[in-house]
């Protein structure tokens, strides 16, 4: 899947829409660019992939992919992607949503998803800030981190959005970063694989809006600091408990198998409520 | 279904059924709308009110039987009152004309008002308890009494109602007591007309 | 159903029937009193006609789903009241700028907030209009039989269809929860309208919001079928994506605005009697409209000039009604179970040329026909 060249990656991309809106080094491209490998690795069918989002940054990325796209309102991706899967099974599909727009105004329906199990791809691009809108604190901020709404450093304690992910009931959950960005690929493709509700929380760098207020001013830093606090799962549970402070495990956190939502409810109304 | 001893009322009829939560208050009165409907040729309405309680809270089915469209779906001066308890009674009553017929479920309903000429008294629930060992079917005496005391529904399309609505297990206790509430009701010592 | 088909339904039970009749095969709610007995029903009749329920975490959820599975070319309603439907307010405005078909039943309830839950209002007349942010029209029947709940569940999905447009079901407590004595039609006599599609994917670029006329309504396909269109809730050109173009921003908004009210009269129905000679007009929507109707067939029985309108459509709002009243009429006296909703309508609909009165009660029971009565009996 890594052989995949830009022109195979370029056929799913709005050419016409572009330049996008996102800023030099912003990591929503690396993204971007391992969803489509992702696709092509998968060989899904461009006709038959939904790609619906919310509101941010992130989410203005399907603008630029030529599939049918729903750009929907904050937070609203989910509810939209659970419409279109129940009664459209047979489509592949996947919500790209920032980490506000998913863990904060659109975090019940998350959980709810989750607990359902149905066969959507979550991908998070969990730059710790609302971009758009000049880099507040999200739910995933972590603690002490300055932002725009946070300036003394905030005070919340962030989500673990996977932790969150696995005990709401989904059956797919792997974290990566925009530095680790093949193995990023292979990890959606296994979201999109896996049948059942999958996130794939990938951390970015927004260093213009969130970097800058937290040393990290730089594309450069941003990426240097994924690398450096990104540990692979198996390397981060055999960690002494102190030295895992600050630092996230990267990788498939979970994998399980349990009736998928459609499925279950098909098989439910076949076997006949009516006596 | 209409037999010798259904009379279709010309013009417009009130009834209320009134009880507590839990009396298949509503039930009742669906069941006495929909024969009124289906097999007596009337235009009937039936509103259910009740409150937040699931058991208990007054519970009440204003119904309304016509030879016309209704217009208006609730009860101005009701014709028929079924109180099937204290509260039920001392709501309701007050609306009735003093030409209004009033049944009532002793078991529950001490006090009755005493302008009204034409009250039908019998212990319901008891009677539910004792002939069909449940108290649930106190309303389909009461509905019994009511077709026969009012000749509005016949007894056995009241039945045929009942038929479409509850699991056959309990459809005889329920014909049973309708039966219970006719033979009641045919000892009557008055004669009530629609008018 | 055969075609002798009578039965004592509920209104939202025939709501439920009305919308399966209408070809309506994904419902998504969340349980709310008044409108609970819709969901409960369709939980168990859609999967047998091979259709989905789902009961989703809150409303806003539900209003998400019926929009998602919309797209893909069905059928799709929701059911609440007032806490609800205020919830769903934020994508009522997604669909209506997006042009996606659905049906939103509000069976109204006391408010404001949580208000009273078992009583009747008729206070969400506004809201249905202006409940989302900025400027879009909206399509509004209200029944005020059980009857009438069928027909206008029907109507509302032809006009969501044919329009592209949510179109809201207002209900209330009183009709929702009244049984009546109904005929159901023979369905296979229904006229039902299905949202035009194109058939297949022409060469180049398809610009799915693309009209011909400037009230005309786009031809917009279904996803999942090869057109990769693009859908947002930013304003978009006529090929989907968004856009600030001045020229592009009004026509869009103008185009959405006259879709519908080019077609107004098409849209908006009423039932009238005893109009010819009337004094005095009787006009109401929903359950207060039979209390009206009481009053006028009483009336006329005693020799009052006096007649009753029902208004079945809502919004858009049918203001010529107002304008082509018989000259006879004196008085308009509007009956609604809120402060004045509809009263300040018909105001503005008829100027200064008619004396326009409200009968107004808030308390969570009906306008009984004795109420109106002994108002108009005054001198007004």
């Amino acid at each position: 899947m890594l052989s995949t060249g830009l022109s195979e990656i370029k056929r799913h991309l709005r050419t016409h829409r572009l330049p996008h809106i996102w800023c030099p080094g912003c990591g929503n491209g690396i993204i971007t660019q391992a969803f489509l490998r992702a696709v092509e690795a998968l060989c899904l069918d461009p006709d038959k992939t939904v790609i619906v989002s919310g509101i941010g940054c992130s989410s203005r990325v399907v603008e630029y992919l030529d599939f049918d796209t729903v750009h929907t309102a904050h937070g609203r991706a989910i509810p939209l992607a659970t419409g279109i899967k129940i009664v459209s099974p047979q489509l592949t599909v996947v919500v790209l949503a920032g980490d506000g727009d998913i863990a904060a105004i659109g975090g019940n329906h998350f959980i709810h998803a989750a607990r359902r199990n149905i066969d959507l791809t979550v991908i998070i691009f969990d730059n710790f800030t609302y971009g758009m809108t000049g880099g507040q604190y999200s739910p995933l901020t972590p603690k002490g981190e300055r932002t725009a709404t946070s300036p003394a450093g905030s005070v919340e304690s962030p989500f673990d959005i996977c932790e969150l992910a696995k005990g709401a009931g989904a059956t797919f959950i792997a974290r990566s970063t925009t530095w680790h960005a093949f193995d990023l690929v292979h990890l959606i493709s296994r979201g999109i694989d896996h049948h059942g509700f999958s996130v794939i929380d990938v951390i970015a760098g927004c260093h213009i809006n969130y970097g800058k207020r937290n040393q990290r001013e730089t594309a450069v830093k941003m990426l240097r600091w994924q690398k450096e606090h990104g540990v692979p799962i198996d390397i981060f549970r055999q960690l002494p408990e102190k030295e895992k402070k600050d630092l996230f495990p990267i990788g498939i956190i979970h994998s399980s198998s349990r009736p998928e939502y459609t499925d279950a409810y098909t098989k439910v109304a076949r076997s006949g409520l009516n006596e | 279904m209409n037999d010798a001893n259904t009379q279709i009322p010309q013009g417009r009829f009130e009834i209320v059924v009134s009880g507590s939560g839990g009396q298949g208050i509503i039930l009742g009165g669906k069941l006495l709308a929909e024969t009124a409907a289906v097999y007596q040729g009337c235009q009937a309405a039936m509103v259910p009110c009740y409150g937040p309680e699931v058991r208990g809270g007054v519970s009440t089915a204003e119904i309304i039987i016509d030879s016309d469209p209704i217009d208006y779906p609730r009860i101005t001066r009701p014709n028929i009152l079924i109180a099937m308890s204290q509260e039920a009674m001392d709501r309701y009553a007050p609306m009735l004309g003093p030409d209004g017929l009033i049944i009532v479920n002793t078991t529950l309903v001490e006090d009755i008002p005493e302008p009204f000429e034409h009250v039908f008294k019998a212990p319901f629930t008891e009677m539910a308890v004792k002939m069909m060992k449940t108290p649930v079917v106190a309303n389909m005496i009461a509905l019994g009494a009511l077709a026969t005391l009012s000749r509005l529904i016949a007894p056995e399309a009241l039945k045929l109602t009942l038929e479409k609505h509850v699991p056959s297990k309990v459809l005889d206790i329920d014909c049973m007591a309708v039966d219970q509430g006719v033979k009641i009701a045919c000892k009557a010592y008055f004669g009530w007309q629609v008018s | 159903m055969n075609n002798d088909n009578i039965q004592l339904m509920q209104g939202n039970r025939a709501c439920a029937e009305a919308a399966l009749a209408a070809g309506m095969r994904f419902f998504a709610g969340y349980p709310i009193t008044p409108s609970s007995e819709i969901a409960d029903f369709l939980s168990s009749a859609l999967p047998a006609v091979g259709g989905n329920f789902i009961q989703m975490e809150d409303e806003i959820a539900s209003m998400g789903a019926i929009i998602g599975a919309s797209l893909t070319g069905i059928k799709t309603m929701t059911a609440t009241s007032g806490p609800g439907f205020t919830l769903m307010q934020e994508l009522i405005g997604f669909a209506a700028l997006c042009e996606i078909p659905c049906v939103i039943v509000n069976v109204q309830r006391g408010g404001p907030s949580t208000g009273l839950p078992t009583s009747p209002a008729q206070a969400d007349v506004m809201q249905c209009k202006w409940g989302s942010h900025g400027d879009y029209p909206m399509v509004v029947l209200s029944p005020s039989s059980v009857r009438e709940t069928f027909d206008l569940t029907i109507h509302a999905f032809n006009i969501a269809e044919e329009l592209r447009t949510p179109v809201i079901l207002l209900s209330d407590e009183i009709v929702g929860h009244l049984y009546e004595r109904i005929r159901i039609p023979d369905i296979s006599n229904l006229s039902l309208i299905d949202r035009k599609r194109p058939t297949k994917p022409p060469p180049g670029r398809y610009e799915i919001y693309h009209t011909s006329e400037p009230d005309g309504i786009p031809c917009i396909p279904d996803i999942g079928t090869g057109f990769h269109c693009h859908i947002t809730g930013l304003i978009h050109g006529k090929d989907g994506f968004p856009t600030r173009d001045p020229d592009k921003v009004r026509d869009l908004l103008k185009r959405l605005h006259g879709k519908i009210d080019s077609r107004k009269r098409r849209i908006c129905l009423m039932e009238k009697r005893e109009m010819e000679d009337a004094r005095i007009v009787l006009c109401s929507f929903g359950a207060t409209a039979r209390s009206c109707f009481q009053v006028v067939r009483e009336g006329r029985l005693e020799g009052l000039k006096i007649g009753g309108i029902n208004l079945k459509t809502l919004w858009p709002f049918p203001d010529f009604v107002f304008q082509e009243l018989p000259k006879s009429v004196e008085t308009v006296v509007v009956c609604e179970m809120n402060q004045g909703q509809v009263a300040g309508l018909v105001r503005q609909a008829t100027g200064n040329r008619l004396k326009v009165v409200g009968i107004n009660k808030c308390s969570g029971t009906i306008i009984t026909p004795g109420e109106i009565r002994s108002a108009i009996d005054r001198p007004i």
